[in-house]
Formats: C-alpha cells, structure tokens, sequence
C-alpha cells in the first residue's frame, strides 16, 4: 500500500519541517495540559509552555509562506 | 468552572443538596434527541420540540454553570472539588481529541488508501478493470463517479489564509491576557480577553463567507464526493468548536469584569484559555492537511 503520489508539489524537508513544527506544537499543548491537570503552583509552567506554543504556531504560519514564496510547495488547486 | 480556595480545610468533597440541574438536564437532551427523531421520520413538529430541548439545555447550562460559579465565589470549594475539575478536563479534552481523531482519521484514510485503491493501485487493479473507467487517483477529487459533479476547492491563499492568521492572532492575545492575570493586570487582561472572544466571533463569520464562496462558486458543496464529505464535516465542526470557545470566553471576561479570579487561583480561566489554544492546533493542523499537503 504505497501512498497516492501527491497532486501538489511539496519538496520532501519542507514536507518534514512543517510535520515536525506540527509535532512539536502539539507536544508544547500537551505539556501545558499535563500541568493543567497537575494543578500545582500559580500555572507558571502552563503559561510558559502555552506561549511556546503560540511562538512555535506562528513561526510554522511563516514558514508556510515562505515556503510558498521560494516555491517549495503549492497549496491544492493551485 | 471554578476555582478553588483554601478556606474548606476539609478534603471531603462539596455535595450541592437540591439541585435542580441534573433532571432538567436529562429532559433537555431527551427532548433534544426526540426532536431529532420525530425530525428524522418527517414529523411536522420534530424541529420545534428540537428547538424547544435546545433552547431547555442552553437554559440549564446557564443555570447550573451560575450555581457553580456562585458556590466557587461562595468558598464552598475545597481541594478534592479543585482536584475533579482538573480530571474533568482531562476527560473533556481526551474525548475532545479522540472526535477530531476520527475526523482526521477519515481524511488520511481516504486520502492515503482508498482513494488509491479506486484508482487501482496494487491487488486493487481487477476493481477499475471492471468498472471499466478511466479514474486515476488523486487528490483533492470526488471519486470515479464525479459524485456532485466538477468542483474547485478553496484557495489556501483567501480566506483560509487569513483566518489562520486571526486565529494565531487570538492565540497571542489570550496568552497576554494569561500572564496579565498572574501578574494581576487586571485592566489588560479584560482587553485583550475582550479581543480574544472578538477575532474568535470574526474567524466564525469569515468561515460562514467561505462556506457561501465554496456552494455558489465554486460548486464544492457536503455531497461532492470523498472530499465535500470530509471538508465540510472537518470545517464545520471545528467551526462549532470555535463558537463554543468563543462563547467561554465571553463568560470568563464577564467574571474577570467582575473581580473573579486571582493571579494564583484561576481555574476556570486556565481550562478555557487551554481550549482556545486546542481549537487554534486543530485549525493549524486542518490549515495544513485540508488546503496545503
């Protein structure tokens, strides 16, 4: 079962970079959870791992336009 | 939604007596589901006593929520009560999770399999020979049968684009409304919550002129194939999560307008700012995996 070869070009480190900036927001969210449910301290750690994952979210955004612009990849119907 | 203070030294838990909530919230959603059914089966009445059990739970969500905000200010709380409203949201949010699972898990299983197999990628070759046509496997598409017929999707670069964008802006601000409260800002908090729930509302709308852009120009519609029916769902419930988050939002800045809250002791505020956070990683991850990869 090899995966249907994409209609939009997307060059393979671009592919990588924004599945990794993906993951790596996903696990600064879950980490501010885990302190969530923790509930000790003044929520100092959850804040810090929430503006962590606002920083990294909005460097994936301008990744993506960057990428976009150096042509590294095409979004669908374009 | 509540916070917890330390003036209940007790650690046995706060039992409300006579509450009203529970059985007005079980005739609300029996209401509500037969409603849908008597709906379903083409009862003139069944919107109405839909909409009647919608308009009976929203009721006993405004009532139930007050009672537990009113025994939160009261003090009636103790640390066992601070404890279940974690693991609450632990729960909430695993369930929360395991929807858009779902969601996504449809998308990358048509995407990745079956789509790949209608077009006769490897044993699956006999299917197409058989059906005898020429559908070759790609995405986006609406399948062998051109189900809804030619259709265009939604540029990334409109109003996808900049939705993102009023989105991410949300998330910075309710993370300065976040630390303004640790650090007792109070007047920045209320400012910035306030833009929070706006952008929240105008993301929502803009979402709302790209559902009308997508059924009257571009002829995507929720019965275009493989890709309307995984689109639409995946938007449109996300959508709703926002207008849920939004709708939060609203409450916890009508608390903090009125004094609620302390730069230790925000419970209520934390569990919807990390939901706002949730809802902003679904739209990024849809962004990406619906108009981009």
């Amino acid at each position: 079962m090899t995966p249907v070869t994409p209609v939009t070009p997307v060059t393979p480190v671009t592919r990588l970079l924004i599945l990794a900036g993906l993951l790596a927001i996903v696990l600064s969210l879950g980490s501010a959870l885990v302190h969530l449910v923790r509930g000790k301290g003044d929520s100092k750690k959850m804040a810090r791992a929430l503006t962590i994952r606002v920083g990294l979210s909005v460097m994936l955004f301008v990744l993506l336009l960057v990428a976009y612009w150096l042509g590294w990849i095409q979004p669908h119907g374009s | 939604m509540a916070h917890a203070p330390t003036s209940t030294a007790s650690e046995k838990y706060y039992v409300p007596h006579g509450s009203p909530w529970p059985i007005v919230g079980s005739i609300a959603l029996f209401t509500t589901v037969g409603g849908g059914a008597l709906w379903l089966n083409h009862v003139d009445a069944g919107p109405w006593v839909m909409t009647a059990g919608l308009a009976l739970l929203a009721f006993m969500f405004v009532g139930w929520f007050g009672t537990v905000i009113r025994e939160s200010e009261g003090r009636l709380y103790n640390e066992a009560v601070d404890r279940s409203f974690r693991m609450g949201m632990m729960w909430f949010i695993f369930s929360e999770v395991m929807f858009f699972a779902g969601f996504f898990g449809a998308l990358l299983y048509a995407r990745q399999f079956s789509v790949p197999w209608l077009g006769g990628e490897g044993t699956k070759l006999m299917i197409k020979v058989l059906r005898g046509d020429d559908f070759e496997a790609a995405w986006p598409t609406n399948g062998p049968g051109n189900i809804g017929g030619d259709f265009e999707v939604i540029p990334a670069f409109g109003l996808p684009a900049i939705n993102t964008a009023i989105l991410l802006l949300s998330g910075v601000t309710i993370t300065i409304a976040h630390h303004a409260l640790r650090a007792g800002n109070r007047r920045v908090l209320n400012i910035f919550l306030a833009a929070t729930f706006l952008l929240g509302f105008l993301f929502v709308y803009l979402q709302a002129t790209e559902y009308i852009e997508a059924y009257t120009h571009h002829n995507l519609k929720l019965t275009s194939g493989i890709y309307g029916s995984t689109f639409f769902p995946l938007t449109a419930f996300h959508g709703f999560h926002v207008t849920m988050g939004a709708l939060m939002l609203v409450v916890i800045w009508f608390r903090c307008l009125q004094g609620h809250f302390t730069p230790t002791r925000h419970f209520a505020f934390e569990g919807v700012a990390w939901y706002w956070h949730f809802v902003d990683v679904v739209w990024l991850g849809l962004f990406i995996f619906v108009y981009w990869l």
